[in-house]
């Protein structure tokens, strides 16, 4: 079978958010639109951690740390009268790339379990940095106002553009991801994790790599941050939580990692299932973790290879 | 021959893990086109040497000079750029990539900067594509490029070792156990593949296979117990009294 062309995959994603959007304001439900640009911003701090541990084997336990760090890039910068989202966004990811150049020579030393407990300390840190910060907030958090600003045309403070505009940046970063996994670079990143010992020996330096790796995944999720700001019109230290880092993760290999589209799909089905169950029932936890238990053991590879169930007879790919 | 100069030479190195003395005092040189093999019995620290020489085991003790160069002080990747290459005891090829990405992250080792382009796909370089292939080509398994390497039997993996190994005409290949596992039919095989690289590119050989280490070998270094106890040709080293006391239990060699 012939695989389809790169922009297959990001041209769906345009197709069915397009899609989405026309249906629901045609049956009246534009509300939901807030819903589903909080998922496609989710899915893409999603896929970006899905680089660290579906490529490059680093199974970060702190990348929300990331949606702290560009949340509040837009907010302080919104806070401090600097409201255009030309610079804000930009900022947004290059205060995030820097803090990963920082942490990464620190975390990167270590391997397995214990690159999961840095990450997990790093985030902690800056999370209660900001809790102290009483400047912008400290942990009652900080007002995003206004939202970011590009052209008059459009007002983010209206949740239909802010959808459109969320759809084509996640878009875009969709599709600068998709070629980077087939690029050379996202090779090493997958020998990496397969055999880092055995890429040495034929002359890479591994950690290199690995810290370009952790800073991309950081400014693409500082992006998600820097748009979760505009969705919620709110940041506080929560945007970094422990448990924040841990629902990425479980998007991640709910979807399927290593794939890409597979964490989107886990952002989609998490917060889709968060938000019809949580009107049902407070202890709709307790259905999700029946639910991970399931996938586990009967789709390793994830939701997204879904359709093995119903054709058993098959080979799985 | 002693004219030539070496392409590796390793002067007194030792190595001690804890209390365990791995090697001691250590001294070997291996010549352009040469096979020098390493043999001795389990525990004589020959995984220590090749680990060390490749750069992943740092010495206590001592020098390795590639062509004249002090290499001692460069890790791992930085002599593999230089040319010492080395294949493992157990087999470590990239079981989730096809053959073809396998020999791909070899050739592309060595083309620098080009592994950092995270946007252009690697499957529009022709020129990666070809070089990949033809490395494959030259231990023979060309026609299993679009195979996962996970789908090969253990001495087509063996040959996909050799064949990244090989990328590049290494100054120095290091293998450890080549034909480890394998039946008659692919260790001759793989003895048949190594003549044929002989000569060209000096190898320094681990191997338990006594009827193949001495139909390879130029040289023998004998290790026990960390040390070096004789060095020479296979004949002088098949009728060494020492040898025979320590390695092959005061028996006559008889190649089994």
């Amino acid at each position: 079978m012939k695989a389809l062309p790169d922009w297959a995959f990001t041209a769906a994603v345009a197709f069915c958010g397009f899609a989405f959007f026309a249906i629901a304001h045609a049956t009246g439900n534009a509300i939901w639109t807030d819903v589903a640009s909080r998922i496609l911003v989710y899915g893409l701090a999603a896929v970006s951690l899905d680089i660290l541990v579906g490529y490059a084997g680093m199974v970060s336990f702190g990348h929300a740390m990331f949606l702290l760090c560009g949340g509040y890039a837009v907010g302080i910068l919104a806070r401090e009268g600097l409201v255009s989202g030309f610079i804000q966004w930009p900022v947004a990811m290059i205060v995030s790339g820097l803090l990963a150049a920082l942490i990464g020579p620190l975390v990167l030393r270590t391997g397995g379990v214990y690159f999961i407990l840095l990450t997990l300390a790093f985030s902690q840190m800056l999370f209660f940095l900001f809790t102290g910060f009483s400047r912008y907030g400290g942990d009652e958090g900080l007002q995003v106002y206004p939202r970011s600003e590009f052209i008059r045309a459009v007002d983010l403070s209206n949740p239909d553009t802010l959808f459109i505009v969320v759809l084509l940046v996640v878009c875009v970063a969709l599709y600068a991801m998709q070629r980077l996994a087939k690029s050379p670079f996202g090779l090493v990143l997958k020998g990496c994790r397969q055999n880092e010992k055995r890429m040495q020996a034929l002359g890479y330096q591994t950690f290199r790599y690995k810290l370009l790796a952790f800073v991309i995944a950081a400014a693409v999720c500082g992006l998600a941050g820097a748009m979760l700001a505009n969705v919620t019109g709110f940041v506080s230290p929560e945007y970094g939580s422990w448990q924040r880092s841990g629902e990425l993760l479980v998007m991640v290999i709910l979807g399927g990692m290593g794939t890409l589209r597979g964490p989107l799909i886990g952002a989609i089905f998490l917060l889709m299932l968060e938000h019809v169950l949580s009107e049902q029932t407070e202890h709709w936890p307790l259905l999700l973790g029946v639910l991970l238990v399931l996938v586990a053991i009967y789709l390793p590879n994830g939701l997204r290879t879904v359709s093995v169930l119903f054709r058993r007879q098959s080979n799985v790919s | 021959m002693s004219l030539e100069k070496p392409v590796l030479s390793v002067q007194n190195v030792s190595k001690s893990f804890g209390g365990v003395q791995a090697n001691r005092d250590v001294s070997l040189d291996v010549l352009p086109g040469e096979v020098h093999a390493l043999i001795g019995p389990n525990g004589a620290g020959k995984t220590t040497l090749i680990s060390m020489l490749a750069g992943e085991v740092t010495p206590n003790d001592g020098a390795i000079y590639l062509d004249g160069h002090d290499v001692t002080g460069l890790n791992a990747p930085q002599r593999a750029k230089r040319g010492i290459r080395r294949s493992f005891q157990i087999t470590s090829v990239f079981a989730e990539l096809t053959v073809l990405e396998n020999a791909t992250l070899a050739c592309q080792a060595l083309s620098g900067r080009a592994t950092y382009r995270t946007w252009r796909p690697i499957a529009a370089d022709r020129q990666l594509r070809d070089s990949s292939l033809a490395a494959l080509d030259k231990v023979g398994i060309a026609a299993l490029a679009d195979r996962p390497a996970a789908a090969l039997s253990h001495g087509e993996k063996r040959h996909l070792e050799l064949a990244m190994a090989l990328v590049g005409e290494p100054r120095l290949l290091l293998l450890d156990e080549p034909f480890a596992g394998m039946g008659a039919d692919e260790t001759s095989e793989m003895v048949e593949r190594l003549r044929k690289i002989k000569g060209t590119t000096a190898m320094l050989l681990i191997e338990h296979d006594l009827d193949a280490v001495f139909s390879l070998a130029d040289r023998l270094t004998v290790l026990v117990l960390g040390t070096p106890v004789a060095t020479g040709d296979p004949d002088s080293i098949r009728s060494n009294a020492e040898v025979h006391a320590a390695y092959f239990g005061k028996k006559p060699v008889t190649p089994c």
